[in-house]
């Protein structure tokens, strides 16, 4: 794949993607692209289809319709290769390994990069063990929860966490598998104000310093407004609006669907 | 595709140690050396449950990785040491290959037909494993019954004293230094796999497979593996157990063996090597303690057996309620709590 | 063809055991994801329960048989109570080693007062060939199958009709819906022992009278897992016809693959090579639910 510094990016094109459980369609003909380097907000009352949309670019989900990630059509790559492919992703409720300590649980993020096969593994030392890249992954994890401010909780087990340090410990992880493309699934979901205003902040950091194209789950429509650059408006799993936040704000359907709602 | 980590990367983590504490550091070593001049001296029947011991131990850390790491429960790890003890003595015995590659071959036998066992586990849940396995252990153990040509007879087979490279192990305290060589290297082995990759992935498949998957961890193979591993380290254990004896008996790796050997990493903690040697021990001295105890005690000789049974039960269901975590965890917090105190101040972290 | 109809009523009627026993232990799966791997011992004992009051009490076959259940359903009561429910939210391996470890308790308790002989019921039916036209059948064996139906049929209709069994069947899928029903999950749970220790001790009476009494028969628990998985372990219809299947191909193996292979003891380990093949290649079984793993 490209050598390039990842500015160059890679282009998401979501085209008729429909996803069916037992007979309830969950998303039906959702199409829509993701520039490289943009922040795009998808948007929805519950049950819209909005994680599912989610699980399907991740590869929890097989759907009907085609993704292309740069030019490689997703729909068939299987869960794990994902995230070497540059998507990384966080959930909605928090998937923390709640028995494992915090630098573990950072460090999965980079599993995909570890090159030893389970043989050397098993050996760790000397020319043919994986000491060397074990070392390497852990300073950069390390250094990535000095950043989170979490760098003195790196032994305790992640269950022990607040729920607001959890839910940046999975962005962490996320960002450890090095993403082109991070697909956030309601970051800021049961945050304080403060919070939030801190979490946003960080969010464009990524985006703009990182160059890490960001896919996002929101509820909180000052943070869609302020973040983002794109919005797709879901409703019964079909997408009802698109475009730029302040547009899809005055649509009738959005504010019928969703704002009138609030 | 990104940049493997290469040394610009490297930052000021130091490796993590093979045992975490200064303490344990200098335990280890001390237990090795404990273990390898004490054992001349004790009596022939000590030193026989103390190889039993260290035998079993070694089998406990493959179960430890399969069941405790890998969350993947199997209840025929004594029939896979018992598939390891009758193909070694006939690798060995039979077709005359030397015994330590005999042993080798075994593991990798067990290894190869463990794989095959688990498989169906790959799509499921570990429900349908823990049924997977319990066939595995009626059609082994039938199977060993059977095939006359590997077990000479339904009962087992004698394999002799070992030999290797002309050096007769007549005397048990040299077997037992071997047995020792042995599950030294595998505990070794052990705690490698739980500070690498490889161990974080078998812990993360257990508590959240699906998730797991998405953040890059290749669940079915992972899964291929533990299996690979833990059943390696049974076919190995039960090779050194037949020499042990020197006779393979087939009633020692019934459904009993294997549930014992779940018993001892539930007892003495699930996921971790002190998990391993504190269940292996507990299990082999406790039935001695009851049995010196009993003598004693109950004169009625024929009741011996069914107490003995009743309060092993008991101790399963009641470590189960009490102590879900197993003898490793109090043992953990005793570490801790005087490695702080012997070692104020000298330790990194 | 008498060997073969021999056979296969034989086989017909030990699978209607084992459905009675594979229906307790999938009830208890479905209401708890409780792997019970004591479902043998439950019906060991329920039958030495049953022997002790006909022969040390002298109560009559009909009482006694009646008394056992009434025991056993306490005994399960106290089982789920004083164990099971401090195990609620332990891991799943936790949860199979407790059943183990009551296994071995409850084997440990009968070799301690019965010993590990084997003891027969004293006879209550003069045991007269039953001529069903084409095979003679003893008569105890035909008693013994319409207990199986008639208490497969009630179990059924407790399931089907009623509330708590609706709750039952769902309360591991929907431990909410359960709620809302207005049943307390610890009754769903508690009921799904009594269910399956009355139906292992029936089935234990039914195999002691037949058989005898040893401490061997708990092994009946552990011989019901390929009719489970064959079943689809979440679906009673689909166990229920997996049973009758598993005794018959018991039998039919044990008598004719020794014939043709050579090897002995093959009957009990064909279901478990079933069991692999099922496993492999239709894991749900026959009418089992495709479990969907979900976050």
């Amino acid at each position: 794949m490209n050598e390039k510094k990842s500015s160059a990016g890679l282009k998401l094109c979501i085209s008729d993607l429909s996803m069916s459980f037992g007979g309830v369609q969950a998303l039906e003909g959702v199409s829509f692209e993701v520039e490289p380097g943009t922040i795009h907000a998808i948007i929805g009352p519950n049950g819209a289809g909005k994680t599912t949309l989610i699980n399907c670019i991740s590869g929890q989900f097989i759907p009907e319709g085609t993704m292309h990630f740069g030019e490689r059509e997703l729909t068939h790559v299987r869960a794990h290769n994902r995230i070497q492919m540059g998507i990384a992703r966080t959930f909605q409720h928090v998937n923390v390994y709640s028995e494992l300590s915090v630098l573990d649980n950072i460090m999965i993020g980079g599993h995909h990069r570890l090159k030893s096969n389970w043989i050397r593994q098993c050996l760790y030392w000397g020319p043919y063990g994986c000491s060397r890249e074990e070392q390497m992954l852990q300073a950069e994890a390390l250094e990535l929860l000095e950043r989170l401010e979490m760098r003195h909780l790196a032994d305790s087990p992640a269950g022990e966490l607040s729920y607001g340090q959890q839910k940046r410990l999975e962005v962490g992880r996320a960002l450890l598998a090095h993403p082109k493309l991070l697909l956030l699934d309601e970051p800021m979901a049961g945050m304080a104000k403060q919070e939030k205003k801190q979490l946003s902040d960080w969010i464009l950091d990524i985006n703009r310093e990182m160059n890490i194209t960001i896919v996002m789950i929101e509820h909180d429509m000052t943070v869609v407004q302020t973040l983002s650059d794109q919005v797709v408006v879901l409703d019964f799993g079909r997408k009802i609006a698109e475009g730029p936040p302040q547009e899809v704000v005055k649509d009738k359907r959005v504010r019928k669907a969703y704002l009138g709602e609030d | 595709m990104e940049p493997n980590l290469t040394d610009k990367d490297a930052g000021t983590a130091a490796a993590r140690p093979l045992l975490e504490t200064r303490l344990e550091r200098y335990g280890a070593v001390g237990l090795i050396l404990a273990l390898a001049v004490g054992s001349m001296l004790i009596s022939s029947y000590h030193l026989s449950l103390l190889t039993t011991i260290t035998i079993f131990a070694f089998s406990a850390m493959g179960l430890n990785l399969l069941s405790g790491n890998a969350g993947l429960i199997s209840i025929a790890h004594a029939a896979f040491m018992g598939l390891g003890a009758f193909t070694a003595a006939w690798f060995a015995i039979d077709l005359g290959i030397p015994i330590l590659i005999a042993i080798i071959l075994a593991g990798i036998v067990s290894a190869g037909v463990g794989l095959l066992f688990g498989i169906p586990s790959l799509r499921l849940s570990g429900l349908y494993l823990i049924l997977a396995t319990f066939a595995a252990q009626i059609i082994l153990y039938w199977f060993f019954e059977q095939a006359l040509w590997l077990t000479k007879s339904p009962d087992g087979r004698f394999v002799g004293i070992p030999e290797v490279m002309g050096f007769e192990f007549g005397d048990p305290w040299h077997y037992y230094l071997l047995v020792l060589v042995f599950t030294i290297a595998g505990a070794v082995v052990y705690l490698n796999i739980l500070r690498s990759g490889l161990g974080r992935s078998l812990e993360v498949i257990k508590e959240r497979p699906i998730v797991s998957q998405m953040m890059g961890v290749n669940l079915q193979r992972t899964k291929l593996i533990a299996f690979t591993i833990g059943h390696f380290y049974a076919g190995v254990a039960g090779a050194l157990y037949g020499w042990h004896l020197q006779f393979v008996a087939t009633e020692a790796f019934d459904l009993m063996g294997s549930i014992e050997l779940l018993v001892m990493i539930i007892i003495g903690g699930l996921g971790s090597l002190a998990g391993a040697v504190l269940g292996a021990t507990f299990i082999v001295v406790v039935p001695e303690l009851l049995d010196m105890a009993g003598r004693r005690l109950v004169d009625d000789m024929g009741l011996m057996a069914p107490i003995r049974m009743f309060i092993y039960g008991l101790l399963v269901v009641i470590f189960l309620i009490y102590e879900p975590h197993g003898l490793a965890r109090t043992w953990r917090k005793l570490v801790r709590y005087f490695n702080k105190k012997l070692f104020k101040n000298k330790n990194e972290h | 063809m008498d060997y073969f109809a021999g056979l296969l009523i034989n086989g017909i009627l030990v699978g209607a055991v084992y459905s009675m026993v594979a229906l307790g232990f999938v009830l208890i799966y479905k209401a708890s994801r409780v792997l019970n791997f004591a479902q043998g011992e439950l019906l060991m004992i329920g039958a030495y329960f049953c022997l002790e009051l006909v022969v040390r009490l002298e109560v009559g076959i009909l009482s006694a048989f009646i008394l056992t259940l009434v025991l056993m359903s306490v005994m399960a009561v106290l089982i789920e109570r004083l164990i099971l429910r401090k195990m609620m939210n332990a891991p799943v391996i936790s949860v199979v080693m407790v059943t183990i470890g009551l296994g071995i308790m409850l084997r440990s308790v009968v070799l301690l007062f019965w010993g590990p002989i084997t003891i027969h019921f004293p006879e209550f039916i003069a045991d007269v060939p039953f001529d069903l036209g084409f095979v003679r059948v003893s008569v105890i064996y035909i008693y013994g199958f319409l207990i199986c139906i008639a208490f497969m049929v009630i179990f059924g209709l407790f399931f089907r009709y009623t509330r708590t069994g609706l709750v039952m069947r769902g309360a591991a899928s929907s431990q909410m819906a359960a709620r809302s029903v207005g049943v307390p999950l610890h009754m769903v749970f508690a009921l799904a022992w009594v269910v399956a220790a009355i139906v292992s001790a029936a089935g234990g009476v039914i195999t002691g009278n037949i058989a005898g009494l040893t401490p061997e028969l708990s092994a009946y628990g552990v011989r019901v897992f390929p009719a489970v998985i064959l079943g689809g372990l979440d679906s009673i219809v689909g166990t229920t016809i997996a049973g009758v299947l598993i005794g018959v191909m018991e039998e039919l193996g044990g008598g004719y693959l020794r014939d043709w292979t050579g090897l002995s003891g093959l009957g009990p380990v064909v279901p478990f090579f079933v069991l692999i093949i099922v496993l492999w290649i239709r894991p749900h079984g026959l009418m089992g639910t495709k479990e969907i793993e979900r976050l």
